[in-house]
């Protein structure tokens, strides 16, 4: 492991939901709690760079790995965005310090998309929120396909992976390739750390530890307006940090991001410069600074 | 030989009372009891979700490999039925009364969706750990398909032949309107959800498409 990565000062898993979640932690367990809510196929250990300056800050961390990946319960029919949101309301009741004080969060993509559908949900358990570049699909990926060769893609994923295992790399050193050429702006030690506690050995290789279920689903009228819907909902203060630089997996900028992030009662939105999708992996020191900044203008720093 | 699959409303008692009236299909008839429902244990994570009845159907189908298949979705579990006929798993669909509706627009959806999971939130027995056997608590916290365009795109995709069951039960205010929308659609009003009469529209229909 590289220097910039620390070893969460504690393990532990949470039982909420019914399900159960791994999280991992950094600072003084009395100090404010701060929830960490990883991307898609993603873990709580990708935090392991920037959740100990959160600490450092005062706060006591936890980066969870997310239903239906890392170490975290498993899924039945498809990514359950609704239960996971669920997951996190319940995470925030538990951690909070005393009956009915609010928490912050940071989530990065689609875990910035599912903390505001949870403060939206439960706009009293949430003090604050950071949203990293994790305002939703571009306006473009709302476009209707034809629904017959939607579904029958769905159905045809869904028996794929049902019927037979994912098919096991032969070394965690391909997975990191493999992850590489997806996500082509992160730095390789962060594709290591990644792949290293990702991933589980199996007969024949490695595979991920997401849960295959997870890729799966079926078609269910998910729409631009209801995100923006649900945005009107949610007021706790938000700080919203987008990428600046061409990136897969990058969500919505300029204008479009501006329209989202004015839907938000008490909204900020800023671009990091020389940063794609992982803002906080790119340009921490800059994402760090915001945060501060954030956290004093509220009055919710330390 | 035409098979037929039941897939039973969110809540209901299970696949049980259907395969019995559907005795004396001319092909095999299942009726699986859909999890959290009838001693099938609830799904993994205890969370209910529309895809649940398509997961335990294609597994079914890949199982049994029917040569034709008429699939039938009740109350909810239509909205899953729809999606089977629509991905090429079914050469007809009936829906009794399982449309959707009521239909709202995207601000009453997202108020209808936070307010379920609010209610989840705020009754322990719902977010407790899970129990074996039936779920009847859970199973019931689902939100139904309230998107009425998004209603319309599936009935005009819909490559097969369709049978629309309507009883007072039906939460669709509209169905006279919506039939039209379907290139091959029969509409036939019950003044109750009756499991045996419902059979034998069913029966009558599929005979004589």
């Amino acid at each position: 492991m590289g220097d910039e990565f620390a070893t969460p000062d504690r393990a532990t898993f949470f039982e909420v939901n019914r399900t159960r979640l791994r999280a991992w932690c950094w600072g003084d367990p009395a100090a404010p709690p701060v929830v960490l809510v990883h991307g898609a196929y993603d873990h709580g250990r990708t935090w392991d760079g920037f959740a100990p300056r959160l600490a450092e800050l005062g706060f006591h961390a936890v980066a969870i790995d997310v239903r239906g990946h890392g170490d975290s319960g498993r899924l039945a029919s498809g990514m359950a965005w609704g239960a996971c949101t669920i997951d996190l309301c319940e995470l925030a009741r538990v951690l909070a310090p005393a009956s009915d004080t609010p928490i912050g969060m940071i989530g990065h993509s689609m875990g910035g998309g599912q903390i505001l559908t949870a403060a939206a949900t439960m706009p009293e358990r949430f003090a604050w929120l950071v949203n990293l570049d994790g305002l939703g699909p571009p306006r473009e990926g709302f476009v209707h396909e034809n629904i017959i060769e939607v579904t029958t893609r769905s159905l045809d994923e869904i028996d794929k992976f049902r019927s037979s295992p994912p098919r096991p790399w032969a070394s965690r050193d391909q997975l990191a390739e493999r992850r590489g050429a997806i996500n082509i702006r992160l730095p390789r030690s962060f594709l290591e750390h990644l792949v290293e506690f990702g991933t589980r050995e199996v007969e024949g290789g490695f595979v991920w530890k997401w849960d295959p279920v997870f890729r799966t689903g079926v078609p269910d009228g998910f729409s631009l307006d209801l995100i923006l819907a649900q945005y009107r909902h949610i007021t706790a203060p938000t700080l919203v940090l987008v990428s600046s630089e061409e990136d897969a997996w990058t969500e919505v900028h300029d204008e479009e991001a501006e329209r989202r992030v004015a839907m938000l009662a008490d909204g900020r939105l800023e671009s990091v410069p020389g940063a794609g999708h992982y803002v906080h992996v790119e340009q921490p020191d800059f994402v760090l600074d915001r945060i501060t900044r954030f956290l004093d203008e509220i009055g919710a720093h330390p | 030989m035409t098979d037929l699959l039941v897939l039973h409303d969110i809540g209901a008692p299970g696949g049980g009372e259907w395969a019995a009236v559907f005795a004396g299909w001319p092909g095999r008839v299942m009726a699986p009891d859909l999890p959290g429902h009838n001693g099938t244990p609830p799904p993994v994570g205890g969370q209910h979700e529309t895809g649940d009845a398509v997961y335990v159907a294609l597994d079914l189908l890949r199982a049994e490999a029917p040569d034709e298949l008429v699939v039938v979705g009740v109350g909810h579990n239509g909205a899953a039925a729809q999606i089977l006929a629509l991905g090429g798993r079914a050469a007809g669909l009936v829906l009794v009364d399982g449309l959707g509706g009521p239909w709202l627009g995207p601000d009453d959806i997202d108020s209808q969706l936070r307010e379920m999971r609010r209610r989840i939130l705020t009754t322990p027995a719902a977010i407790s750990g899970l129990a074996p056997g039936a779920d009847d608590l859970r199973a019931t916290m689902i939100v139904g398909a309230a998107d009425r365009g998004f209603a319309v795109r599936q009935a005009e995709a819909m490559p097969v032949p369709v049978l629309l069951i309507e009883t007072p039960s039906s939460a669709t205010p509209d169905t006279d309107d919506l039939v039209d929308h379907f290139a091959q659609a029969t509409l036939t009003h019950l003044d109750a959800r009756d499991p045996g009469r419902v059979a034998s529209v069913v029966r009558s229909w599929w005979a004589n498409r």
